[in-house]
């Protein structure tokens, strides 16, 4: 698939991006700590050795796993330690259309004006706590769908792209996008999850013309949660509604 | 008979519909009662006309069927549910042109619903003189472009899906002819929230395609482990439930893949700036 132009959602130089958005899938930090991969000491037989811990502007990385398992179950609060990308300058020689390489996740512009790289091949846990304030930039749902891809290229190389990567792409965004307004009404992220479980109250109908009919909409037994996609305009107002009460 | 701003969309007036409707050329008719309930639109379509109307597959078929014999307009995809009755009061389907029937009347000629067949007569060259430029929508083989108007979309999915307007209304919360008329082009401009709905589905429909799935039948017969059809799990807004289930239907059409990847060969190794380094301390160094 076509990598977007403009994969972001929230970009800047430096922290802090989206200040009341959630972590999340996609998220690009600077100045976290990195830990590289051990090597054989080549003076101590049997020995191995790992590199210090990369920290400071050049120690960037990208948050790459799902949300379903990068928070509580219970309580939604982020696991202690998250797996991260590490994030590079890009090589010259590569660049749109992003062809190939499918173990680099290419993020355009990151920084500076200048392309960067996500090396999915280079991977390690880094403490939640060490991502607060830190984040440069937030995939959007095109940026998202298409780290999907990558995701499964590098590790599976599965070639397709399934509506599902659009779905849960979007799915994910729009969660992210009303938990982020949640969180700027409250001052917190407690609460959303458990209000995305509530019954949906339902889409309202239109009449020929297209107009609304007030007070037609009809609870059809799912959860917020379960039409977030297809119903986020109306759970934006249902949102909207409860924001302006409390 | 009133032409529309693109040149692509005719307006008949009821009376004057039959008239357009099927080629003369001495054995073509159509019931005059049928012709006025039938939808007042049509689209020409090259050298195909289709009827603005949603029906099932079995009268679209019936219609196919009658329009093929007349030898002269093809590709009609959708139709009035009304033909059903039509053709329910005739006690059967027609099947090798045993509706077709020499000239008796003039085109004019009212006749009421069931009784008898009324004479249609237009000839292929007054047909040519009112087919417009051929329409630039896109074949239902290539996705719709990202900013394809809504009377594509719309027309894309009922084409897909092959479920009628009304089916496809209640998806989005909307009447049987607001549906209509966002695929004829009549309304531009459905709220945001159903704009955006038009276009999740098309990509769910599209690649249901893919998968060379009998959409129609996948939708409304398919069982789902929640005990309901993918259809009713769209009806209740679980778009991304029914997206997980199209993702389980057989592989469809070969997917492109990465020729390099397809072959094992591997891009030549990218070069990586010095901020790529890692940095190793060993006993001498500490020292």
């Amino acid at each position: 698939m076509e990598f977007p132009a403009e994969p972001y959602q929230y970009r800047r130089d430096d922290p802090f991006a989206g200040p009341d958005r959630p972590v999340s899938q996609g998220d690009v930090f600077i100045d976290i700590p990195l830990v590289g991969p051990a090597l054989r000491d080549p003076k101590q037989a049997g020995t191995w050795r790992a590199p210090k811990v990369k920290i400071g502007p050049k120690a960037l990385g990208l948050f790459i796993t799902h949300p379903c398992a990068s928070r509580s179950r219970d309580t939604y609060e982020l696991t202690e330690f998250v797996s991260i990308a590490r994030v590079v300058k890009c090589p010259d020689r590569w660049g749109p259309p992003w062809d190939g390489y499918y173990s680099y996740v290419p993020l355009p512009s990151l920084r500076d004006g200048q392309n960067y790289v996500a090396k999915l091949d280079e991977v390690c846990s880094v403490p939640t706590e060490a991502l607060v304030g830190q984040r440069i930039a937030c995939l959007n749902e095109h940026g998202l769908e298409a780290l999907f891809h990558r995701l499964a290229m590098n590790a599976l190389r599965f070639p397709e792209t399934p509506t599902h990567y659009k779905t849960e792409a979007q799915r994910l965004t729009y969660e992210i996008n009303l938990w982020e307004r949640w969180a700027a009404h409250y001052s917190t992220e407690g609460g959303f999850q458990d209000w995305l479980d509530e019954p949906f109250e339902g889409q309202p109908r239109e009449d020929a013309d297209g107009n609304v009919i007030d007070g037609s909409q009809q609870p059809t037994g799912t959860t917020r949660r379960e039409v977030l996609v297809w119903n986020y305009d109306e759970l934006g107002d249902e949102l909207t509604a409860k924001l302006a009460k409390d | 008979m009133v032409t529309r701003d693109n040149g692509h969309y005719f307006d008949l007036m009821p009376s004057r519909l039959s008239w357009y409707l099927l080629p003369s050329l001495a054995d073509c008719s159509l019931l005059r009662g049928e012709a006025r309930s039938t939808a007042g639109l049509l689209r020409f379509t090259g050298g195909s006309v289709e009827l603005e109307e949603i029906g099932d597959t079995a009268v679209l078929e019936t219609w196919r069927t009658l329009f093929e014999n007349a030898g002269l307009l093809v590709g009609i995809r959708a139709i009035s549910h009304y033909a059903q009755d039509f053709f329910d009061r005739l006690g059967s389907r027609p099947s090798g042109g045993a509706f077709l029937t020499p000239p008796t009347a003039s085109p004019d000629t009212v006749v009421s619903p069931g009784v008898e067949a009324a004479v249609v007569s237009v000839t292929t060259e007054e047909l040519q003189v009112i087919t417009p430029p051929a329409a630039s929508a896109t074949p239902l083989t290539e996705p719709a472009a990202p900013d394809a108007p809504v009377s594509e979309v719309a027309s894309r999915i009922a084409a897909l899906s092959d479920l009628g307007d009304k089916r496809l209304a209640d998806l989005f919360k909307v009447e049987r002819e607001t549906f209509c008329r966002w695929r004829t082009g009549a309304l531009t401009n459905p709220r945001v929230g159903n704009r955006r709905r038009l276009g999740l589905l098309l990509s769910l429909l599209d690649e249901l395609a893919g998968r060379q799935a009998n959409i129609k039948d996948w939708l409304l017969n398919s069982v789902t482990r929640q005990g309901l059809t993918p259809y009713e799990l769209l009806e209740q807004g679980r778009i991304d439930d029914v997206a997980f289930l199209a993702a389980s239907i057989g592989e469809g059409v070969s997917v492109d893949r990465d020729p390099r990847v397809a072959a094992g060969a591997e891009s030549e190794t990218l070069e990586f700036d010095n901020d790529d380094a890692w940095e190793y301390e060993y006993e001498d160094d500490e020292q």
